[in-house]
């Protein structure tokens, strides 16, 4: 135990009470994020691949496996973005709707006539 | 028995578990807000603020808190960066210094004259007094948090204690 009073006084910090405190925190915390479960992910992953399927019916090389591969990826980001926890969902949704974006643009590349 | 910190982390990592971080805020808040009175000469409006900001940037960046350091130094340092940040958009208005002429009734010290007394320190003797004392944290520790060389900070913290000792002197012999 000091015997300096500045010491002393400079210790003698009393414990804060809450008073609401951490009730105002959680008021202002950001709203729970929608993640998507891993299930649900594979289902949109699996609804993405038969959208690229029905968009190109006659494209083949380069251009289907653009396609394909697209949609493989979104599903990839999508299931990381429902295992991974909150803070990773954001980047990996985004990464996500670009794959999808991506599948499309591809598939209407492949299949429009020429 | 309780969670461990990290216990608690874990489980708002895992699954966005609200009543965790909640615990975690009621188990820190009292000294993160105290680090931020004392930052703040003793507004206690602006240090609640500042504290809410602290939590709300920790829920945010729960996951980059690694587990070799406490998660009550790993809040500190929002804490100083809140206060750096506010205190170069707005600089404090330094409250007038305590009267050093005091009868003997009114000799007996109290944290106001503390904060009083303190908010007329250079602002590197106060910063270091704030986390130097009731912070639980080690010369080295604080030294790190503030960015200065452990010296620098040993040399403010005496500078800062002659001074509050000069500008308290009356009311220290009653108090001690």
């Amino acid at each position: 135990m000091t015997t300096d009073p500045i010491d002393r006084l400079l210790e003698a910090q009393a414990a804060i009470p809450d008073g609401g405190f951490t009730r105002r925190v959680m008021a202002a915390l950001p709203p729970a994020r929608a993640v998507p479960r891993p299930l649900e992910a594979w289902l949109l992953a699996l609804a993405a691949g038969l959208v690229a399927a029905v968009l190109a019916p006659e494209a083949a090389g380069l251009g289907r496996a653009l396609a394909d591969g697209s949609a493989g990826l979104a599903g990839l980001a999508l299931a990381l973005s429902g295992s991974a926890g909150p803070t990773a969902a954001p980047p990996t949704l985004l990464a996500a709707a670009l794959a999808l974006g991506v599948a499309a643009v591809g598939s209407w590349l492949v299949a429009r006539p020429h | 028995m309780a969670a461990s910190d990290t216990e608690l982390v874990a489980r708002v990592l895992a699954g966005d578990d609200r009543r965790a971080f909640a615990e975690l805020v009621s188990r820190h808040q009292s000294v993160v807000r105290g680090l931020l009175r004392r930052l703040t000469s003793g507004d206690a409006a602006l240090a609640d603020d500042l504290a809410q900001q602290v939590f709300v940037t920790a829920w945010r960046k729960l996951a980059s808190w690694r587990g070799d350091a406490r998660l009550s130094t790993w809040l500190y340092r929002i804490a100083w960066n809140a206060w750096s940040s506010q205190a170069r958009r707005a600089p404090p208005v330094e409250p007038p210094p305590p009267d050093p002429v005091r009868s003997t009734e009114e000799a007996v010290l109290d944290h106001r004259d503390l904060v009083r007394a303190l908010a007329t320190l250079r602002p590197e003797e106060r910063t270091a007094l704030a986390v130097t004392y009731g912070q639980e944290l080690t010369h080295e520790e604080a030294a790190d948090l503030l960015g200065c060389p452990v010296g620098t900070l040993k040399t403010n913290v005496l500078r800062g204690k002659e001074k509050l000792r000069r500008l308290l002197a009356p009311g220290l012999e009653e108090t001690a």
